[in-house]
This record gives C-alpha cells, structure tokens and sequence, in this order.
C-alpha cells in the first residue's frame, strides 16, 4: 500500500525566454505513493501546472527539464526515449485538464474518440475498446452512454464533457492520473458530482491521484496528502490533517486564513502582504522571506532545507514541523 | 441618508433605496434566414427585491441563471420587459433625461474581468478620470488632483498614473476598476463576481479594500457571485436565484446557518469546506442539471429536481411566504427543514433526470457562443 508509485527528486525546470531564464521549479520533491490522492496547491505562478508538464515531459517550449529525476515505479522517466514516453502517457500516466475540450478533439465523435484512444493505449479490437468506454461512462453516471458515444464535444455541457473526459482518463486504465484544476470551472453544484463520482471510482481501483487546485476545500475533500508550492518548491508536506491542523510553514498558515470559509465566517479574513515573486529573478535565502511575518535576517541569506516529500515537514528555518 | 444597520435590514420601516417589483428581462430567440421569432429566454422572469441603504446585499446562484442580467437590468443599462425599477421610491420610468443622468453617476459598477473593461490604448489616469470629465465641470487640474487621491484610496500610488493597463496585475487592474467606479461618489455600487478572476491571496486583499471603501464612501453594494465563501464572510443580506428567479432571500447569518428553500441547502451543501474533518450534515446531491430559461418547468421551477417535490409542486409557482425572517418561494418548507442526509443520500443515488436530456445541453452551449 504505501509503495512509492511516482518519485520526483530535486526537480529543476527552467524556461529561457528572451528576457532572461525563469526558475519555474527549484528542486521540487515530492512522492505518490500506491493508492494515494495527493494535492498539490498553490497560488497561480507558483510550479504547479509545469511540475505536471515536467513528470509528462511536455513542458511547453522554451521550457526543459534542467536537472533531478523522476521515477515511476522504479523506472527513471527522464532517460527513457520519447516513444518509450509516449507509452507511458496514456498507459500509465493520463492526465485531466481544467478545460475539457483540451483532451476532446471538437471535429471527431465522442465514440470515435474514445475508442481510438482506449483502444490504442490498451491493443483492443475497437468492440472491446467500446464496450470499456461504455463501462466508464456509466461509471462517470452518465445517462445514456450510447447516445454520448454519437454526441460531438460541443453537444455537451461543460460538467458532462468533463465527465467524459474523466471516463476517458480512466477507460486507459492508469496507474496515475493527473488532474490540473479538473473541476475550477464548473458550478458548485456540478463540481461536487464530479469529485464524489471521481472519488468512488478512484477509491474502487485503487488509482493514485496528484491533484492540482488553488481551491484548499477541495484538497480538503479530495486528498490524502498535501503539497503546499511556492515560487517553484514545496514548501510544506504532509497528511490533510497535517497540513490544516498542524500548519507549520509560514505560508501555508497565512494561506489558510486568507481563504474564504464558508463554516468559519466570525473570523476576519488575513490578508498575506506582498506578491508571488518574480520566478526571473526570485528572492535569496527564503523565496518567502520578503513576505514572511516571521523572517529573521538570517532567512535572507540562508535558504532552508528542502521537503522530502514523504513526511510532514515544512521547509523553514525557524519552524519545525515535528514542532506542531 | 437614514443611518441604516444591518440587523434592522429586515423590517420595513426604512425605505429601500432601490427596489424593484416583478422586473422581466426576455430575449427573443430568432432563428433561419427570416430571423423569426422561435422562442424566448426568460433570462430573468419577475424578481422583486429591496435594497436598503448600508447593505452588502449578495445575488447569488449558478452560471447562466440571470445574475448579470438582473444587475444590468438595475443599472438601467437594459429597459426591462416589465416591471418597475424605483430608485429612492420614483420609478425609473418616471424620471426626467437630466434626473436620469444624475442617477447614472450615483450607481455604478465593477466588473469580474478588469483586463476587458479598462480601455487598454488609455493610461490608468484616463481611465479613472474620463467619468469626471464626462459628468462634471471640475478643472483638468482639480480632476488630476481627484485621481490621484483615488489611486491612493484604492491603494495604489500616483506613480501608477501614467501607466497602461497591460503593465499592471489582475488585482492593481480590479483596483483600478474600483477608483473609477467610485470616482463620482456613487451610492450605490454594483459587483459582477469582483473577485471571481483572482488569486486567493489577491481576492482576500480586494474584499478587504471593498470593506474600507464602503465605510470611506458611504456606500451601498449590491454583488453578484456564485462564490458562497465569499459571501457568506462579505455581506449582509443574500438573495438566491434559481432560473431567474428569486426563491430564497434572508439575512447573511440567517440564510447560511438555517437554510430553508431545498434549492439554497443543495448550493450550500456543495461548496467545499476546507476543514479535513468537515463532515456534511446535509448532504444533498442534486440530479440533473438546470432547465434551459428558454423552457422553464411548470409550477416550481425547481420541482423536477427536488428531492422533496410532490405533485402539486408542478402546478403553480409558490409565492414568497416569510418562515422566520426568510421569505421563501416554496410550499414545503417544514419538510425541508426535515432535509437531512437520510434524504440526501436518496437523491444522491438517483440519476441524471430525463428532463437534461442531449437536447437541452446543446441549446444550453449554442446560447453560450
Ligand atoms: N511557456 C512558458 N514560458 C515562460 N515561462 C513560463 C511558461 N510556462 C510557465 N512559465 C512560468 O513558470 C512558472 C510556473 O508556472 P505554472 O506552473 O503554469 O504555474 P501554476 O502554479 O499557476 O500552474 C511561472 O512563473 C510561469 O510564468
Ligand atoms: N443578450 C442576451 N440574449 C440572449 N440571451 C441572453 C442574453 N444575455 C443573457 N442571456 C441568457 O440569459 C440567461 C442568464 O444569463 P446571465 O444573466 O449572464 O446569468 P449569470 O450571470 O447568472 O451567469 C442565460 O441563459 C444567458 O444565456
Ligand atoms: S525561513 Fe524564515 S522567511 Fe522563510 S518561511 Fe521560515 S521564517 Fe519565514
Ligand atoms: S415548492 Fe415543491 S418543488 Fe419547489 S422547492 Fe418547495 S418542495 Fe421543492
Ligand atoms: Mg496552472
Ligand atoms: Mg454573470
């Protein structure tokens, strides 16, 4: 149960653009383990969306992987050859986005799709390749999967192409599924039928998840683990318990009073002074530091060690998260 | 302007400052080469609602079921179909051009998306001063002077002046937007999801701003958002909406602990609470989706996706009725209050319902584009 599935190590990715190198990810780690729905949270511009590129190695260009590895079940993902890749997107790794229609081609049917993709990924006769997608989408609580099947992406609203998107994901029967903010543009309403359909099937499978989301009720609902990310590294790690209960890096408890919480109105919302750095040229020492309530001078100059990624520990020096 | 407090917003002693009274919105919907008429989205189909001076009064619901167009409706952008809009008790219809033109600068507006509704050829400081230019006689120097105080009240320091709006954040940008809305000393402010667009840390510090420029310039809001979080710490009265109508209105805290409408206890049962050991008491999941506003349902507009509907509830749209300081549109509200998980559990295990069909989520997107 907790063997590591997906082990990233040291993860440095890099865009170089004409105005100089952006350090998106500096030294990322972080492990998902079998069966174990992580979610990795963070403010925009803080690595998320470019750590799910980099384990996919689909990093938008000028991006490249600089250094650090990424294992998935023991096999170093960065040596293998991009066809070697590209089996491990879709049979082991599949990925859900934020905009459905990303992974739904607009011009082909859902079942022309869904069968080339199953039946690809999976070397099934496209009966068989079928009749998965069929199992899925009723699985996904969709009410005529028949009549998905003859549909065209535009036919469906956003919370049901996203289901379909989902049945997809899961139809290639994966070890992995990323979802990068998969339900941020829905309503509440549809949102919370997607995450208990979601949860069921990947509770059922015992599927691994790395979730990405701003949205910390989410996480709250959704996952075992959390990542917090800040100007390209995890800051702190640990169980959801951990993280809301036992905050121990500045930032996640400045980022935990700073949301909106619908149960908890009485208290005044924090505001976190200053803004996310700029990932050209972030700040020494701590990359918190200049917004940091308990900067020391020392965290100017010292940068602190690292998370594991595998316990809870914040990457602080002045809070310890065995402290908490 | 009488010194109203939000705990007296209830009774009906003061007087509303703006009220409306079954307000339409319908467009015509007109297909082939002739452009005929074949249908009509009843986007927002007989609202009534009071807003009294002081409030934070909060429209909420979900995409597409009228919020926008509610709120244009009340700006006086759009004629309404029917109905009466009164500002301070006089009827829009019965104002003169030149009263009507004084009511343009007292009700003004901040839109979800900042980078769309500031001008990007113009500098910050044209931007924020063109309403001044346009409604008042002030000197360009007494106007210059003006926008600088307004970057400072917004938080933002004159050297943003001569800037353009690409130069600047998503949360400077809704700042911005926020100087020139209030850049005429309206009454009434009017926000379009003012938040929806940013970043949690971002969107805490712009509510905080929207607190202290309410108390600054003695304004009253009226927002639109389909984020109850943020609601539910931000204002002080709530209406809920439900295929352009209204079917829920109360108090902040009342709407929030005690909701009665089985529309308003699913929406709230939804929003994901970030507290691991959260656990739902009244977990209701609700089948279907929402009807299309161009064939809205008989009866409650509601029922086919009420886990307590009977028969009647097809026949005629209930009416508000007040159930301890809510005014509620619903005949069944004993048995909603009843509405916890062992029901809601029953609902969770239904389906989609036959209504959303193929059919309808294809009008619902061609209505999108
Ligand atoms: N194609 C690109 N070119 C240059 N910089 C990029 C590119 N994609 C992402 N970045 C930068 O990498 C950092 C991390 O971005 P991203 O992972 O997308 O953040 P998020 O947490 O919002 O998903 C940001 O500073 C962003 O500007
Ligand atoms: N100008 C218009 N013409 C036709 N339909 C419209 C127009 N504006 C809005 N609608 C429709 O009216 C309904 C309500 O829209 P809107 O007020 O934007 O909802 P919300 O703000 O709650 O998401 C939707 O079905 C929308 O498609
Ligand atoms: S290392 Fe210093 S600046 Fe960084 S989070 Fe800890 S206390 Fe704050
Ligand atoms: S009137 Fe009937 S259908 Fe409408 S909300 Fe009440 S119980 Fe449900
Ligand atoms: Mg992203
Ligand atoms: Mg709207």
């Amino acid at each position: 149960m907790t063997q590591p599935l997906l082990e990233i190590d040291d993860l440095h990715t890099n865009f170089d653009t004409n105005s100089g190198t952006v350090n998106a990810l500096r030294g990322v780690n972080l492990t998902i383990n079998e069966g174990e729905r992580v979610g990795l949270v963070g403010e925009s511009g803080s690595g998320k969306s470019v750590t799910a590129q980099s384990i996919l190695r689909l990093v938008d260009s000028p991006g490249r992987i600089a250094d650090g590895s990424i294992t998935l079940n023991g096999r170093d993902l960065l040596s293998l050859s991009e066809s070697g890749m590209q089996n491990v997107r879709g049979r082991d790794i599949t990925m859900i986005f934020q905009d459905p229609s990303t992974s739904l081609d607009p011009v082909y049917s859902i079942r022309s799709q869904m069968i080339e993709t199953i039946g690809h990924n999976r070397n099934m006769s496209d009966a068989e390749a079928e009749s998965v997608a069929i199992e899925y989408l009723e699985r996904v609580d969709m009410p005529n999967p028949e009549r998905i099947l003859d549909s065209y992406p535009h036919e469906l609203s956003g919370g049901m192409k996203q289901r379909v998107s989902i049945a997809m994901a899961l139809g290639f029967d994966p070890d992995l599924i990323i979802a990068d903010e998969p339900t941020t543009a829905l309503d509440v309403t549809v949102q919370k039928k997607v995450m208990e359909i979601f949860k069921d099937i990947v509770e059922e499978e015992d599927l691994s998840v790395l979730w990405i989301t701003h949205n910390l009720g989410v996480v709250a609902e959704f996952c075992d683990k959390i990542a917090v990310i800040y100007a390209g590294e995890v800051v702190e790690y640990g169980s959801v318990y951990d993280i809301f209960d036992r905050p121990a890096h500045p930032y996640t408890r400045e980022l935990l009073q700073t949301i909106p919480n619908i149960e908890r109105a009485d208290e005044e919302l924090r505001v976190i002074e200053g803004t996310v750095p700029n990932m050209r040229d972030p700040p020494s020492g701590c990359a918190f530091h200049p917004r940091c309530p308990d900067a020391e001078p020392r965290c100017e100059t010292t940068r602190p060690d690292r998370v594991d990624g595998r316990e809870h520990q914040a990457s602080c020096l002045v809070h310890d998260a065995e402290d908490q | 302007m009488s010194d109203f407090t939000h705990a007296d917003a209830d009774s009906t002693t003061g007087e509303p400052l703006l009220q409306a009274r079954d307000v339409k919105q319908h467009y015509p919907i007109k297909e082939g080469i002739l452009r005929r008429q074949t249908g009509t989205v009843r986007a927002v189909d007989g609202v009534d609602i009071d807003i009294y001076p002081g409030d934070t009064h909060a429209i909420v619901g979900e995409s597409g079921c009228g919020k926008s167009t509610l709120l244009e409706t009340l700006l006086g952008l759009e004629e309404p179909t029917d109905g009466t809009i009164s500002y301070e008790g006089t009827p829009f219809s019965d104002l003169s051009g030149s009263e009507k033109r004084a009511l343009k600068s007292e009700i003004q507006i901040v839109f979800q998306n900042p980078e769309s509704s500031l001008d990007p050829r113009n500098t910050i400081g044209q931007i924020i001063s063109e309403p001044l230019h346009l409604h008042t006689d002030a000197s360009t120097r007494e106007i210059d002077a003006r926008v600088v105080s307004l970057l400072d009240d917004v938080g933002l320091g004159p050297r943003y002046y001569g800037r353009y709006p690409h130069e600047l954040s998503g949360g400077q940008q809704q700042r911005v937007a926020i100087a020139r809305a209030i850049s005429l000393n309206p009454t009434l402010l009017f926000l379009d999801e003012p938040t929806s667009a940013l970043d949690v840390s971002v969107q805490s510090k712009i509510l905080r701003l929207l607190d202290e420029i309410k108390d600054e310039y003695d304004l009253t809001y009226v927002m639109v958002t389909h984020d109850l979080s943020v609601v539910r710490h931000f204002a002080t009265d709530v209406s809920v909406m439900y295929l352009g109508n209204i079917i829920e209105k109360a108090t902040t805290d009342a709407l929030f602990t005690d909701p009665k409408h089985p529309y308003t206890q699913a929406l709230i049962s939804a929003v994901p609470v970030p507290n691991p050991h959260h656990t739902a008491e009244n977990d209701i999941t609700l089948p279907g989706t929402v009807p299309e506003p161009s064939d809205p349902p008989s009866g409650c507009r509601f029922h086919p996706r009420c886990p307590i509907a009977t028969d009647e509830c097809a026949e005629d749209f209930p009416d508000f009725e007040s159930h301890e300081g809510h005014d509620v549109r619903c005949i069944r509200i004993p048995e909603a209050e009843d509405l916890g998980s062992t029901e809601g559990s029953a609902v969770n295990a239904s389906g989609e319902n036959s209504r959303s069909g193929l059919s309808a989520t294809r009008r619902e997107e061609a209505r999108q584009e």
